[in-house]
């Protein structure tokens, strides 16, 4: 709850400072608020406040979890991102949306009720339209901006859909009782299975799985930078949290409903998103097609349909969302010294920019599961979590995936050492830790995975 | 006597919808959307939510759509400019709505359907709409304002011209 409160004031605070003029220590001033924030979240840690407001929200220990991924994602992406808070113009605007998207984010993990989920859903939403075409000038990110509104207006409406299905089935909008609901009624259950599948495609175009993935690569690609690499980090991690909160708290005995449909969707993204990424020149839509490819593995824990699937997704989502940050800064990096994101650009990056290089080394390495670091036990727990109660059949089909993630992964390894480049890229300090950071984030969880992966 | 009106209600709604999709020219299309929307405000009134029913016609048929003849207006899209769309995209399209429906009618068909229930006729009064929403939705009402001041920031942060460029 505190931590609500806190990202919502920091966020008020933004718009203050534009008003009493005090906008350029903003950035500082968010970058602390956020390290206070995650302090102060785990003061909640095992000491579960009573359900709050009416069971509105439920701040459990999955939840301060989660919290505490994005919140972590958010401080490593402010450092970052220093770019786009250049121009001061709209330094105090952006920074209270982005503040405000977390906002929103820490309502879809932490929700007890689907009004909760559905307000969070549409305030993270709505500040990442207007994040995505916040560069004014450049037509790819108006088009972008576009693109995510109308799609992602339309996706609510199946959203709205389900839940208002679900809502005249079981005249409840609470997570427990629907669950009550679902157990003690075996029979009449049309409208509930209409509505949870409405569900499941309002869910799966949030967090792009494939076939609700259209607007995914245009998106990302036309975006500014920085802000694909939130879309691809924040709103993933919230998205496929909140999914998992409401099929396994409220839809788990009824997995009937959605099981098939979902390992379907999972192994279809999973393959696809590898797929396509293989034949990209771009490592910028390369990484968006990774993302999605990354959706079908997070929908295992879905599926998996108990707690250590949980376990395994804030695993993974740390993993994944620490990896990312870090190859986008790098991708940001050479686009802003040779001016695009192809891969030609990033030949002979590895003999003049060590750290550069061995940032992409780790987190490709990472993203793509290669053991002993963060990625492959992320993978790992996903696909134990997932076998404790299901055949092996999904499970080979995102080994496959992996394998030809594999390619593409190395691909741009492969790149930076091959050919020569005389110039050096300039990288600031604070760029500087946040690949360091990421570096030790990625080998330290390798090492120790159950530094993480403790029962909660 | 209500269920003749819910029928001519359901007919209206049904008839002005398909004509904001079938008519040529756009400014008759938002014309039969507002249309489409009082009926639907008609439902609400017959489901004793009053004040939903009037918030309705304020904020779609009043502002929404207002807005929205006046960006057709300026924008002069009375001429033919649509694009010819693929065949195959038609088909798609035609598929999948064919399924939903199909799946929408196939639900409600199967549903029990009971009599609607209304232990508290005054449920719909602007007075009990408060009262629950300051109470068991008091969350959720506070922080759509913050889905608000997102927007609001958001459509300042677009429309603003850059002093410098």
């Amino acid at each position: 709850m505190k931590a609500l409160l806190l990202l919502s004031g920091l966020g008020i605070l933004g718009i203050v400072s534009e008003i009493l003029n005090f906008k350029k220590y903003i950035y500082k001033l968010t970058i602390v608020g956020l390290i206070l924030t995650l302090g102060i979240t785990f003061l909640e840690w095992d000491n579960p406040a009573p359900l709050q407001f009416s069971n509105m929200v439920n701040f459990d220990n999955l939840a301060i979890s989660f919290i505490a991924v994005l919140v972590v994602t958010a401080i490593l992406w402010f450092l970052t991102s220093a770019p786009i808070f250049d121009d001061s113009e709209h330094i105090a605007d952006k920074t209270t949306l982005i503040l405000f998207a977390l906002v929103g984010a820490v309502c879809m993990v932490s929700y007890h009720n689907v009004t909760m989920l559905f307000i969070g859903i549409e305030i993270l939403s709505i500040c990442m339209y207007v994040m995505a075409g916040s560069k004014k000038g450049d037509l790819a990110s108006n088009e972008s901006s576009m693109k995510y509104f109308l799609m992602g207006a339309f996706a609510t409406g199946f959203l709205l859909m389900g839940i208002a299905f679900i809502y005249g089935a079981t005249a409840t909008f609470d997570l427990a009782e629907i669950k009550m609901y679902m157990e003690n009624s075996p029979e009449h259950l049309e409208l509930v299975y209409t509505g949870i599948t409405l569900l499941v495609i309002g869910l799966s175009f949030k967090i792009s799985a494939v076939p609700f993935h259209f607007w995914a690569p245009d998106v990302y690609d036309g975006a500014p930078i920085q802000v694909t690499s939130l879309m691809s980090t924040i709103v993933k991690t919230a998205a496929i949290a909140a999914f998992y909160k409401l099929f396994t708290v409220s839809f788990a005995s009824q997995s009937i409903a959605w099981e098939c449909t979902l390992s379907y969707i999972a192994g279809i993204t999973i393959i696809l998103g590898n797929l396509i990424a293989v034949f990209q020149s771009s490592a910028k839509r390369m990484l968006a097609y990774s993302g999605i490819s990354h959706a079908g593995y997070l929908l295992l824990a879905i599926l998996a349909n108990n707690t250590s699937g949980g376990n395994a997704l804030v695993y993974y989502t740390l993993a994944y969302s620490v990896a990312t940050i870090a190859a986008f800064a790098i991708i940001a990096l050479v686009l802003q010294a040779k001016g695009d994101t192809n891969f030609s650009s990033f030949e002979g990056l590895g003999k003049k920019n060590p750290l550069l290089a061995l940032a992409t080394i780790l987190s490709m390495l990472s993203l793509a599961g290669i053991p002993p670091f963060a990625g492959f036990f992320g993978k790992y727990y996903l696909f134990t979590s997932y076998l404790e109660n299901h055949g092996i059949g999904l499970v080979v089909v995102a080994l496959i995936g992996s394998a030809i993630s594999i390619y593409y992964y190395f691909r741009l390894i492969v790149t930076m050492f091959k050919g020569e480049s005389e110039e050096v890229i300039p990288i600031s300090g604070t760029v500087k830790l946040v690949l360091i950071l990421c570096i030790l984030i990625t080998v330290a969880l390798g090492i120790f995975p159950e530094l993480l992966n403790g029962g909660w | 006597m209500t269920q003749y009106v819910f029928y001519f209600l359901s007919f209206l709604a049904i008839l002005s919808a398909l004509m904001v999709v079938f008519s040529k020219n756009p400014i008759h299309s938002v014309l039969y959307l507002v249309l489409t929307f009082f009926a639907i405000a008609g439902h609400y009134v017959l489901l004793n939510a009053q004040f939903l029913a009037v918030v309705h016609i304020v904020v779609y048929a009043g502002a929404i759509m207002v807005l929205f003849l006046y960006v057709l207006m300026l924008l002069n899209l009375n001429v033919d400019a649509e694009p010819v769309k693929k065949n195959w995209v038609k088909f798609a399209g035609v598929l999948s709505g064919g399924l939903l429906m199909l799946t929408l009618v196939a639900t409600f068909h199967k549903a029990e359907t009971m009599p609607l229930i209304q232990d508290n006729p005054e449920i719909g009064v602007t007075a009990n709409l408060g009262k629950i929403l300051f109470n068991e939705f008091a969350l959720p009402f506070e922080i759509s304002s913050v889905l608000l001041l997102s927007a609001m920031i958001g459509a300042i942060m677009l429309s603003k011209k850059d002093t410098k460029k």
